[in-house]
């Protein structure tokens, strides 16, 4: 390179400068290596970010002395002057301390790069592994319930009112691993039990419209897992659970089934290892089992899912990892009750009178599913200022239902057959250390053959594929001020002569207004391409729907104001850690997509609702105390909604949200903690449901507390869990009673 | 945080979560009466292929349009009944217990399920009748098929 620029100085007849190098390596003062340090001369844009290795090296043509300055998050920065002669090498061995930060928080999601969530000019959410571990968190969206702003409908994700109980077909919400969207071909919700639970690092849920970023899944926002980083020295865990549903309390309930007095069991195991087999290679493996008979009459399961990471990086600048998963899943699906009085029983209905005869009830289907995924994704830092990722992705999912006669599964041929697969290109351009560029482009492609889908060309198995450029700018205009814009096209085709495309813009800033107080304003649009579920399914097999080949995609639009903070307070009143944050959003939406009963057509139907609004508030506290031995948390949520032509609330939002949380360390090696979850009923339930389902309109407010305790012994760790220790009865969405009280005991061992 | 205000914190709201309601509850039980009937067949029977379906049904509530035929969680619907006979009988065994005010034979003149029409209501009593739970409730009903009610009915 330096050969090339200097043929090139000679042709343009002008003298060669001498370059100076710097070079060397950062680590912490345990030294472990700091890859992404930034190194820079104060005063100039000249500098670079260090290697995965720690290493480093640029080249300047500044002689003299000068002052570097290393930052690296979650470190104090340090200032180091030098001395660079002409055509030398300097070389150095910087070392950085550790921080002790108020909040050490860091986020991915906002902007694809790891940055202090303090910082972040988005609303965003985290939750550790630690709050996994203590809540036994099996399904992800025991824990998502445990958010502000999420409401978890069935298997549908509702962020800040952005979704409403669709009858489990399309999602507002994208679901990533890694930062990789985990988009099955289709399925009934967001595929949250494909996910590794014990494996998990942290998961971020991104409120409000993430399209800029990540496309159209992400209308309503975002939840990112983000898995374990590989262990220096080898890690198992095993953890075994087991558990039973208490009979629900009214006996009128209980005596509509048979096992409606029995304590219903469920139990799982789980196994896990990691480690790096050299400097070069590790990985993790995650293996685990859970069968749960299910409250409710054929709502029983059994689940077995793996899931497997490796990492290989043959050189300091090259990287690639992969993530491999399968689930295997037989599950009976509960759809409606029979009636309020008999909730524990799946309903029947007939669709205009028709025999009642002994037909089994269609308000429960039984399928037997399985379900793959692989993500590689390959890093080469190219330069000191920029490095580019290739991320492939394939999903593969077979539904079978199972016969009711024969309690096998039928062929597939009578169930789903889907495949999603694609690839995408991440160049990151870091031309300052206050400047960064994200630019992109996808390609992916959905095919789905389901025998509840009428395709529109003919095309057995339909496809609906789609493509994306996208480009990310982060601009550091000032010590206090950072700004983030984004813009994205989006292009899918629909069918043979339909395809739709789409722009969507961002333009977030970040104020410093003091320390540790940020301010922050967003503004993005976001939209969604009906789901094949939405647009194509034509069955009558459970609830009369016919496919809508009219269906536009809907957008929205969003703008928040926020402030998020972080306080010490050392007062004789109050002494601790307090994390807050408050955020104003207005959300518009444009041809929401909804299903509504159409009378002419006598079934249900998806369609787009001419313009609705949804305008909140959301508050959040946290607060530890100076010996971290008790932290509280505290998070409202305010959604006003309203349908623009009917002047009516959004059905299924709830106006208010509330989720409390209370840990302590109590003695020795016990530990005790609760939550607590609030949603008041919503103000509107649509009654078209309760055309065809008896007392479908019955909804009540939610009021769930869950306790539990720890025992911790060397690397054993035993816990007591009571959910719904109130033996609050309620109901998840419409003709769907919510969990009752059930104990859990949980071992796990860590070695 | 001394022990003491801790433990106080976790009692107090453990004891304010504890004074909430206990959420849903079971409407009440309504109970299930029966709803026996016989029906006279006056007037020439409609041709076959106009006959897709015939059956004896009672509503919560008076129709408006067909639409109102969807609302099938406050019907009450008889099996198939017997065609170009003169006299018939029907039973519903379980009937949810309440009032029915709108009642009568219908007729599937089309293959289409919202195709129905009524062919001869239940008119004593105003045309309402209730099931008390445990109880049978008996009904006639007469069919004139050269003068069928109009419908939507007349307010």
């Amino acid at each position: 390179m330096r050969t090339l620029a200097f043929i090139a100085l000679l042709l343009l007849g002008l003298n060669p400068v001498a370059a100076q190098t710097i070079k060397g390596t950062v680590s912490d003062d345990q030294g472990s290596p700091l890859p992404g340090t930034n190194i820079v001369i104060v005063g100039t844009s000249v500098g670079t970010a260090s290697l995965p290795d720690g290493t480093f090296e640029f080249d300047t043509t500044i002689t003299g002395i000068v002052v570097l300055k290393v930052s690296a998050i979650g470190f104090y920065s340090t200032q180091q002057s030098v001395r660079l002669v002409e055509g030398e090498t300097l070389l150095l061995s910087l070392i950085l301390k550790e921080q002790v930060l108020e909040s050490d928080e860091v986020v991915v999601t906002a902007s694809r790069r790891e940055q202090p969530a303090l910082s972040v000019p988005v609303s965003v959410s985290v939750l550790s592994a630690e709050d996994l571990g203590r809540r036994n968190v099996i399904v992800l969206d025991d824990a998502l319930r445990t958010v502000s702003g999420v409401q978890v409908l069935g298997n549908q994700i509702n962020i800040r009112g952005s979704s409403g109980f669709a009858y489990n077909t399309g999602s507002r919400v994208l679901l990533m691993l890694d930062g990789m969207p985990l988009l099955t071909p289709e399925s009934d919700g967001v595929p949250l039990e494909a996910l590794p639970a014990t494996e998990i690092e942290r998961i971020e849920v991104l409120k409000g419209p993430g399209s800029a970023l990540y496309g159209g899944g992400a209308l309503g926002g975002v939840i990112n897992v983000i898995s374990r980083e590989l262990p220096d020295t080898p890690v198992t865990t095993v953890s075994s659970f087991a558990g039973s549903w208490e009979p629900v309390r009214h006996e009128v309930w209980r005596s509509g089934w048979t096992h409606g007095d029995e304590y219903r069991p469920f139990w799982g195991v789980s196994m896990s290892h990691a480690r790096r087999s050299s400097p070069r290679f590790g990985w993790w493996a995650n293996a685990s089992f859970r069968r749960d008979s299910g409250y409710r009459q054929l709502s029983g399961r059994d689940v077995f899912h793996a899931f497997s990471k490796l990492s290989w990086q043959p050189k300091p600048a090259y990287k690639l990892e992969t993530l491999l998963g399968i689930m295997i899943r037989e599950k009976n699906s509960f759809i409606f009750w029979a009636s309020a009085n008999d909730v524990l029983s799946p309903g029947r209905i007939t669709l205009g009178p028709a025999p009642l005869d002994d037909s089994d009830p269609n308000g429960a289907s039984d399928n037997f599913v399985k379900q793959l995924s692989f993500l590689p994704v390959f890093t080469h830092f190219v330069g000191t200022k920029w490095f580019y990722e290739i991320k492939g992705r394939v999903f593969g999912l077979f539904v079978q239902p199972i016969s009711n006669i024969s309690g096998k599964p039928k062929s597939l041929s009578e169930g789903t057959l889907g495949f999603r697969y694609g690839a995408e290109g991440l160049l990151n351009w870091i031309p300052r250390s206050s400047t960064r560029m994200v630019f992109g482009a996808s390609r992916d492609a959905n095919t789905t053959r389901s025998s509840f889908f009428v395709t529109t060309d003919g095309d057995e198995l339909g496809g609906q594929p789609e493509v994306a450029v996208f480009t990310h700018l982060e601009e550091e205009l000032s010590e206090n001020l950072q700004v983030v814009a984004g813009l994205r096209f989006d292009h899918y085709r629909i069918d043979q002569s339909n395809a739709e495309s789409r722009l969507s813009p961002k333009l977030s800033l970040a104020y410093t207004w003091m320390p540790g107080q940020v301010l922050r304003l967003a503004w993005g649009h976001g939209f969604r391409v009906p789901s094949f579920a939405e647009r194509f399914t034509d069955n009558r097999d459970f609830l009369p729907i016919i496919r809508n080949l009219e269906l536009k995609p809907e957008r929205s639009q969003s703008i928040e104001v926020g402030i998020r903070g972080s306080t010490s307070l050392k007062s004789s009143l109050v002494q601790g850690t307090f994390n807050w944050d408050a955020s104003a959003f207005w959300n518009t939406y444009d041809g929401f997509i909804e299903p509504r009963l159409v009378v002419s057509e006598q079934a249900f139907q998806f369609v787009n609702l001419p313009s609705a609004r949804i305008v909140g508030t959301e508050f959040q506290l946290e607060w530890k105390n100076a010996s971290e031995q008790t932290a509280l948390s505290v998070g409202y949520t305010f959604l006003g909604s309203r349908e623009d032509q009917t002047e009516e609330e959004l059905p299924f939002r709830s106006r208010h949200q509330v989720v409390t949380s209370l840990d302590s360390h109590v003695w020795g090696p016990f530990s005790a903690g609760l939550d607590y979850r609030f949603a008041s009923r919503p103000g509107r339930v649509e009654t078209d449901f309760a055309r065809f389902v008896p007392d479908a309109e019955l909804m009540v407010d939610t009021k769930v507390l869950d306790m539990r305790t720890s025992f911790t012994r060397g690397p054993f760790v035993v816990n007591v869990i009571v959910n719904n220790a109130l033996e609050y009865h309620f109901v998840e969405r419409p003709a769907l009673l919510g969990a009752p009280r059930r104990y859990t005991l949980k071992l796990t061992y860590q070695h | 945080m001394p022990k003491m205000k801790r433990n106080g914190l976790y009692i107090a709201l453990c004891l304010l979560l504890m004074s909430c309601d206990n959420g849903l509850e079971p409407p009440g039980e309504a109970g299930t009466g029966s709803i026996r009937g016989t029906i006279e067949y006056l007037g020439t029977w409609p041709a076959a292929d106009s006959l897709q379906d015939l059956r004896f049904v009672a509503m919560r509530f008076v129709p408006q349009d067909t639409s109102d035929f969807l609302q099938l969680a406050d019907m009450e619907i008889s099996n198939g009944l017997n065609v170009n006979v003169e006299t018939d009988t029907f039973i519903i065994p379980e009937a949810k217990s309440g009032l029915y005010v709108y009642s009568g034979i219908a007729q599937q003149f089309e293959a289409n399920f919202l195709s129905w029409r009524p062919v001869g209501l239940y008119t004593d009593t105003a045309g309402i009748f209730s099931v008390s739970p445990g109880e049978s409730t008996e009904i006639n009903i007469r069919v004139d098929f050269n003068n069928v009610p109009v419908f939507p009915p007349e307010l």
